[in-house]
């Protein structure tokens, strides 16, 4: 249900573009995890974007992944160099713990008239000071998969 | 008409690939087969990505002092008026939000432009050894963002000349990590280690935003972590407390 917390033992990924990715890592940077100005003044609850891998219940991680990149090539342009970024949702909230931030992982399908997206999670609870959690964020391991599907010929 | 397309190049993203340049490729091909040229196109409409699109420039409704083109989305079975003005241009996406006039607010990206590619030049003559790297990494970024954002911010070039300003400084910063921000704004970045992090985003030609996260002095394990907006000539005073300078210079 929308709003349900997400088990710490499952995964997201977040849609990490090219030019928000360390050059010199390659690992996403605080910038991947950065909310707009207009999504933290907006009246909805700013969050930042991800998708529940484990959602596809059932199914093999890559066809997992690969449900995802079909959504989100329906929703954006999927740029060439892009990643997604996996996480794991206990790690999140450990990286929290002795913080003074309390972010949660919550369940948030996102239908409109032209996608729909019932894996679409979000991190919330990150107004209070955004961009510090966006970069802590960024320092906790990840796993970086190319975010465009290349079928092999 | 081919006068209005060869400055429709200096449009809001500046780069050919894009929904505002189909539409100057378009209006080419009507040059030659007008008025019943139907052409392909991409164009994002009601928050469909990319879309595909099938269009035609029904008519020239008039041409000075502005452009005014009527033209036929096949796919949406609707008509829509652009005008554009000599020196300025139209652009297609998003449709649902297509301009019937040209605001002030698209000139100036066409000034915004310029300026954009006039101040990347400036970072391949930065006092810097890694000059030319960076100035290809923010060339890179300007050109990624393009393709990554079609409807999105593109990079400032307000908050490119406040990084010059602080680069400019003479604190010798190692090599900086440089992104973009969704915001369209440069982020450079320093970390040593999780308790070791600073990163500034330009959010202006005057003024930035930092993050830092340093040892606790009390307890160093532990990170002390703070964010504040400021201007960039406080930068420096700003960060020298939390003994940043000393990682993250030579």
């Amino acid at each position: 249900m929308k709003g349900d917390d997400i088990p710490k033992t499952d995964s997201i990924s977040r849609y990490c573009p090219y030019s928000r990715l360390s050059e010199i890592t390659g690992k996403p940077t605080g910038a991947a995890f950065q909310l707009k100005t207009k999504d933290i003044q907006s009246e909805i609850q700013p969050h930042i974007s991800v998708n529940w891998l484990e959602y596809f219940d059932g199914k093999e991680r890559a066809n997992q992944i690969e449900e995802i990149r079909i959504i989100l090539s329906k929703k954006m342009k999927i740029g060439t160099q892009a990643k997604l970024a996996l996480l794991n949702v206990g790690a999140i909230y450990r990286k929290f713990e002795s913080s003074e931030y309390s972010p949660r992982v919550l369940h948030w399908p996102d239908h409109t008239d032209y996608y729909d997206d019932p894996s679409h999670a979000g991190i919330f609870d990150v107004e209070s000071d955004p961009d510090v959690i966006a970069d802590m964020i960024a320092q906790i391991d990840s796993e970086l998969i190319p975010a465009k599907f290349y079928q092999a010929f | 008409m081919s006068e209005i397309l060869s400055q429709q190049m200096c449009n809001r993203n500046g780069i050919d690939s894009l929904n505002a340049w189909r539409f100057g490729a378009t209006a080419s091909s009507i040059d030659i087969d007008f008025p019943q040229a139907e052409v392909e196109g991409r164009a994002s409409i009601s928050g469909q990505q990319d879309l595909e699109i099938r269009y035609t420039i029904l008519q020239i409704t008039s041409a000075e002092p502005a452009a005014e083109l009527l033209i036929r989305f096949s796919k949406l079975e609707e008509e829509h008026k652009i005008t554009t003005s000599w020196g300025a241009f139209a652009w297609i996406g998003p449709v649902v939000e297509l301009p019937t006039t040209i605001s002030p607010f698209d000139l100036l990206y066409c000034s915004e432009h310029k300026k954009r590619n006039k101040l990347i030049e400036e970072v391949k003559a930065l006092p810097r050894l890694y000059a030319e790297r960076l100035y290809r990494r923010i060339k890179l970024l300007s050109e990624v963002a393009v393709d990554e954002y079609p409807n999105e911010e593109m990079l400032s070039a307000n908050s490119l000349e406040g990084f010059l300003k602080f680069i400019k400084r003479q604190e010798p910063f190692k090599y900086p990590d440089t992104t973009m921000t969704p915001n369209g704004n440069l982020r450079i970045q320093w970390q040593q280690d999780e308790n070791h992090h600073l990163a500034i985003e330009f959010i202006s030609d005057i003024e930035a935003k930092i993050v830092i996260f340093a040892p606790d002095p009390v307890h160093p394990t532990k990170a002390a972590r703070a964010s504040f907006r400021l201007s960039i000539d406080s930068i420096i005073n700003a960060i020298a407390p939390f003994g940043v300078l000393e990682w993250a210079t030579e």
